[in-house]
């Protein structure tokens, strides 16, 4: 996940892990390095319960994890031995689901290769007006586009309200 | 090396580490858990992302709003690593 991070922040994305794990236990497991991405402490598995992922350990399992000394309900913080399925979501900006990787067998994760995929594809500029960069412009003065809408914005805001933000929205995806 | 072949090599690995007998155990947990129906419920591509705030490392909230405010999230969920 380190090695896939700066691909991800050049993508303008935000890397977070959601784990049930009390916050020591996560410090404890992560990788010695500077943590450049955020771990979100999700306290009962509430926010994993809301995505789906929820699952309580079998209990054949649950006394494999205590003979190797793992104890979950203590690590939860909750006396639980739920988890969530592991996954990767990629969530645009507009709060939508855009990629779901989810697989009950947890020694498979998606490639990071994929995720910055997806941010490309997410990131990549669709245009709304005329002003974007190898946009077709209406050729002047007889095209009836051109002669409608005004050159180099689509859409018009009135000066000071929404105009500031609309370039910006250009480069959201949909 | 692709991340799916270095936990391909994991795997092999861990086949010759763990008594056959709890790799049983753990593949039927894998296998029920795949069979519950489970993945039916999990979010859904082009469904509405859940809001949450929860606290950061060092205790501080964190809200899915705020960051996909500033750009697209990669949300992972993990079980944590033991």
């Amino acid at each position: 996940m380190q090695q896939a991070l700066p691909k991800i922040t050049a993508a303008g994305a935000s890397l977070v892990v959601v784990s049930p794990q009390v916050a020591r236990t996560i410090r404890e497991t992560e990788e010695p390095k500077p943590m450049t991405y955020k771990v979100l402490r999700d306290l009962g598995n509430r926010v994993v319960e809301q995505y789906g992922l929820v699952f309580t350990l079998p209990e054949a399992l649950q006394a494999i994890y205590a003979k190797f000394g793992i104890d979950l309900p203590k690590g939860n913080g909750d006396g639980t031995w739920r988890l969530p399925v592991p996954a990767r979501f990629v969530i645009d900006r507009e709060g939508i689901i855009r990629a779901v990787d989810a697989d009950p067998d947890y020694t498979r994760r998606p490639e990071p290769a994929e995720t910055v995929d997806v941010l490309k594809r997410l990131s990549a500029p669709r245009c709304i007006s005329f002003s974007c960069p190898g946009a077709r412009r209406p050729a002047e003065p007889d095209d009836p586009l051109g002669a409608r809408w005004p050159r180099g914005f689509g859409w018009r805001f009135p000066p000071g309200s929404q105009s500031d933000a609309a370039p910006e929205r250009r480069q959201q995806s949909w | 090396m692709s991340l799916e072949e270095k936990l391909a090599a994991i795997r092999e690995m861990a086949k010759t580490r763990m008594p056959p007998k709890f790799r049983a155990i753990m593949q039927k947990g894998t296998d029920d858990l795949r069979a519950s129906g489970i993945m039916g419920g999990v979010g859904k591509v082009g469904a509405a992302a859940p809001d949450f705030t929860l606290p950061n490392a060092t205790g501080q909230p964190v809200s899915l709003a705020a960051l996909r405010a500033r750009g697209p999230v990669v949300l992972f969920f993990y079980r944590g690593r033991w």
